[in-house]
Order: C-alpha cells, then structure tokens, then sequence
C-alpha cells in the first residue's frame, strides 16, 4: 500500500511536466513538479510549526491550486487534512477543527478573522498559514515566504505514513444537533483511489473535472485518482457551479474527459446548460453519485449527450463507493423508476440484514452493510456512535451499517428503497434533520421545530422547517434564514417554513410526528 | 424602468422563493445567496425570469454574488444591459 502523497510523489518522478492542476475560471495552472515542490514546502513549514505524525491541520480556503497544493503539505507532513466547507458559518467551522484539536490552520485572510474570532472562544489556538488571498498557488507560495522571512524553515522529511494513520476527516451534519467528524486512513483512501483506477483506466491525457469541493468526499475521487495516473485536473470553483451554461462553455473549453458530480449538477446542465449545442467530443466517462439522478432529467442528459458512459455510484462517507452501475447506452422512453445503484465493488462486501441483523433472503428489504479496506476508522472522539455504526462478524470481519434501505434484484444489482432513519441527501450533501431543528431551537422565539424533506415531482429535494413560535407575531422567513445560515452550511437552511398556531402534531409517545408533518403540504 | 424591475424582480422572489413572506421585509440591500434565499436552482430559474421578462441575457461570468447578491445589484446589472 502507498500511502496518499507517495502517489503524487511517484507522477512527479514520471511526469514531471504535465499539467497536474489547472484552475477552471482562467485562473493559474501548474505542472506536477510545480505541485510537488509547493507541497514539500508546506510540508517543511508545518513541520517547523510542530505538526507530527498523526496531528490534524485545518483547511479553511476556496478550492485552488493553493488548496491542492495545501492537503499535500499535510499529508507529506504526516498529519490527516481537515478540509472546511468555505460556505459554512465560521462558527461551524471553529467547532469542527477544535473538535479534533488541530495543530494548525492553513487559511485565507478572509476568513481568518471569523475563525480566530470563534475558535479562541472555544479554547483553542492552532498555528496559521494565512493566505492574502487564494488562486494559481501563489498566494500559498507568499503566505510560505512571509513565514521564511521571519524564520525559516528547513526541509523535512516526507513521512512515509502507515497503512492506518488518518489520512483526513471529514466533518458531516450529524444527527444529534453538531458535525460529526468521518476519520479515514491512507488505506481507506488507497483502497478507493484503486478501485476507481482499475474501473475506469484513466490515462495522463485524461482531464478530470473537479467539481466537489474538497470537504465533500467526491473530491477523493478526483483528486487522487487523477494524480495517481499522471492526469490534469480541472478545479470548478463554487461560483461557475452556479451557472449551468458556465459549466457547459467548461467542459468544451478545457475537453473534459472524466466528469464526477452530484446529478443535480448533470440535471441543471440538462435543463438550462444548452449542452446539445456544445462540443463535449472529448467527455468520454460521466459519473455521478450523492443522491438519486431523476430519471427524466437523465433521459435528457443522455438524449443531448449520447457518446460518453455514465455510471452511478453509491457510497456514503463512511466507506466511500461500495456500489456502481454502468447506465445502458439508451435510456428507455416508459422508465419511471431511477436505475439501481449497482452491485458491490470488487474490493468490499455487501449484505442484507434485518432489523436483527441476520442476513435477509435475496429481494426482501434491509440494510445494507459493507465490510472491506474503505470502511472507515470511526467518528472523531464519538466512541458511541461509531460502536453503533460499526460492528465485528465472528471472523472479526468489520461492518459498516449504512442506513440505507436496499433490496437486491435476481441479477445482483442493489435498488435503493430509503433510508432508516430521518437523514436527507440533497445535492450529494446529507443532512440529519436534527441538526436543522437544534439550530432552530436556538432562535428565540421557536417553541418546537420539526424539519422533513419534501420531494418536489420527484427531482429537487426541499427541507421544509414546521415551527411553533412563541407569542402571537409570525416570524420573518428572511430572518430565519438569515438566522440558519448564520449557523449552518447554507444547503441546511430550510427552503420553507410553516408556522403552526399550536404545538406540532405529536405520536402517542408524545414525539414529533413527523409522518404528519411529512403529508402536510 | 428602475422601479418596475425593481419591483417585477422582488416580486419574483417573494413569489417563488419566499412565498407567505410580508413584502416589507425584502429590501433591497438584503442579502440573497449568503442566506440561502437563492440556493443553485433558484439563481437559474431567476436568471430565466430575467431573460423571458426583462428580456436581458446574463452572461456565465455574470453569474456572481457579486452580482446576484442582492435585488439592488440585480437591478444594477439588468440596467447596464439597456
């Protein structure tokens, strides 16, 4: 097993001059010995500030090469790389990294002042590289030589890191009200960046887009899997994700080969990117995972699109994919039903249970466990939840329960049904509903808060908040969400918000009744 | 033509994203992606609504919150395209 960084280590050795990042909006591009060599210097500075094996480092910038070149650093430096959501409220963000103690931050001046602001109050003082600014990997490169030029630092050693050393962590909506931190290995993401290599055989001519931000585990895929054949990625920066036309003038310009997103990205590019009208000759693979692809919206995407291949992934952030299915060269006219999400990658192991956890028979309806080198370590310091998320068969054998109900077809593949508790999956992102109503508790004038999701004709997803307010006045919806995004990434924030004259429907344990609130339109 | 963009595009965005909201509180200055007003879907079909009825194109790279960030910088832009 190589450990994460060795892989980019070995294209730099291969193909040195090869474009390895490019930035997607016309900003800077670099080649691997660029990237390698801006690397070994964050790697030299966080290893002067005292970063070891095994400490976290923080990262708090837009997606960049400087962003690239900065999860690299860390990992050479032997550190796990905790990449923040550049969208989310500093406060969230100050939570997550003094929830895992990071040693230090690699952050852009415009948010360092909202995070030492929060994380001080929290009780933590980790060491900063602060960027003026973030693009082409030279703000980074300034950010290192200001610190050289106070004292400087001298070249480490890259740490040849073990098999099961944290290599990030991820941080996810968590059910009880705050994040919850996804710890995975050098192996866990080597194991991955392995089974995406041998399933779609990239090649160094190959450009890989990189649409997901880096806190989202679709980035692995991207990064990694790129970089390890020798590849260029193409970084799609947050705001030309907004523009759907702005995307598809993207994809032509820079001749996109591999194509990695949530299908809400694939269906607005079908609706609105006018992509029959561009040339996507080069695109030859299109994956999406993260939540169900509509399948009108599919059709269309196929109908305008025909040559590449699509395939659907499935995997939460805790094993990464552990399904994939290759969608038929025709979309077929009557097909109502999204397509399964696949049969079990070559490297796992699946199976059914039932509630007790025995082994359903092939058809009947369960949740799908996954065992094999993706299953993560555990959540950060929540020894609880990780003994519940994850159990030992009598071999010793380690299990991942999913959540996610499935049954599975006479042909092996799996058919998504639901998922057993409450948590929602909109844009790729989930979100536990109970972190949307402890943010809600919080405003002072809701009495109750009972969040659902609502599909909407079956494509988008909307987060409906049902609140029962104190006193007579209704409150604003500009406030509320003014309130939410001030606390929670901005794809938690409600869509809607319904004001009940009473308290919320309860169940006769004197529970929210959420099966109410859900049929309540 | 200020106000009746001004109006036509607030009038939007009560209706289709903040629907049941009192009309007073959208302002002008207040802020509509840093809060979720208009997530990814939102921001096309308000960019759809612009070109159909205002008959104004926004360009991909038009496509910023520094334009989209609030009705008065909307409004700003649909008029530099008259």
């Amino acid at each position: 097993m190589m450990a994460l960084h060795h892989l980019l280590d070995a294209s730099v050795k291969r193909w040195p001059a090869n474009p390895a990042v490019i930035e997607g909006n016309g900003g800077g591009r670099i080649d691997y010995r660029g990237l390698g060599q801006l690397s070994d210097r964050v790697r030299d500075r966080l290893v002067a500030m005292g970063v070891r094996r095994g400490d976290r480092v923080g990262m708090y910038l837009r997606k960049s090469i400087d962003g690239v070149a900065a999860l690299f650093g860390i990992l050479k430096a032997g550190a796990a790389y905790v990449p923040a959501d550049p969208g989310a409220p500093a406060c969230r963000v100050a939570f997550c990294f003094h929830n895992c103690a990071v040693k230090a931050v690699i952050v852009a001046k415009e948010f360092e002042g909202g995070l030492v602001e929060e994380i001080s109050r929290l009780g933590s003082n980790p060491e900063r590289v602060v960027l003026p600014d973030t693009g082409g990997g030279a703000h980074l490169f300034a950010a290192l030589q200001a610190l050289d030029a106070q004292s400087a630092a001298r070249t480490a050693q890259t740490v040849d890191s073990a098999p099961e050393d944290l290599a990030y962590i991820l941080y996810t909506s968590g059910s009880t009200g705050a994040p919850k931190g996804v710890m995975l290995s050098h192996r866990n993401g080597e194991a991955f960046v392995g089974w995406g290599s041998q399933s779609f055989t990239p090649r160094p001519s190959d450009i890989f887009s990189s649409h997901a931000p880096f806190h989202f585990d679709l980035s692995i895929f991207d990064i990694y899997v790129s970089l390890k054949h020798g590849a260029s990625l193409v970084l799609i920066g947050e705001k030309m994700g907004k523009s759907p036309r702005g995307l598809a003038e993207l994809i032509e310009r820079q001749r996109i080969t591999i194509w990695y997103s949530a299908p809400s990205t694939l269906s607005l590019l079908a609706q609105f990117g006018k992509i029959s009208e561009r040339d996507f000759s080069a695109l030859r693979t299109v994956i999406f995972a993260g939540e169900v692809f509509p399948i009108a919206h599919l059709r269309s995407f196929k109908q305008q699109v025909p040559a590449p291949c699509l395939f659907n992934l499935y995997g939460p952030t805790e094993t990464n994919v552990c399904t994939w299915f290759a969608i038929p060269p025709v979309v077929e006219s009557d097909r109502i039903e999204p397509y399964p999400i696949g049969k079990t990658c070559s490297n796992l192991e699946s199976v059914v249970v039932d509630p007790e956890g025995q082994a359903v028979e092939r058809g009947a309806e369960g949740e799908l466990c996954i065992a094999g080198p993706q299953v993560m370590q555990g959540y950060w310091n929540l020894p609880e939840q990780t003994a519940r998320a994850l159990f030992c068969d009598p071999s010793g054998k380690r299990w991942y329960r999913t959540g996610d109900r499935v049954t599975e077809a006479p042909d092996g593949n799996y058919h998504y049904r639901g998922r057993k508790d409450r948590m929602i999956k909109r844009h790729g992102y989930r979100i536990e509903p109970g972190e949307i109503e402890a943010c809600l508790y919080r405003h002072p004038s809701v009495s109750e808060a009972g969040v659902v999701a609502t599909s909407n004709c079956g494509s988008d997803i909307e987060i409906k908040a049902h609140l029962s307010v104190y006193g007579e006045k209704r409150l604003s919806i500009i406030e509320l969400k003014t309130f939410c995004s001030e606390r929670l990434p901005l794809y938690m924030v409600p869509d809607t918000f319904r004001f009940h004259g009473g308290p919320l429907p309860k169940t006769s344990t004197d529970k929210i009744d959420y099966q109410s609130l859900q049929e309540m339109n | 033509m200020d106000n009746s963009v001004e109006r036509s595009i607030k009038n939007y965005i009560l209706s289709e994203f903040l629907a049941g909201e009192d009309p007073d509180y959208l302002r002008v200055s207040t802020p509509l992606i840093s809060t979720g007003i208009l997530d990814s879907m939102a921001v096309v079909k308000l960019l759809l609504f612009i070109e159909e009825r205002l008959g104004v194109t926004i360009a991909p790279h038009e496509v910023t919150p520094e334009h989209l960030g609030n009705i008065a910088s909307i409004v700003r832009l649909v008029r530099s395209k008259h």
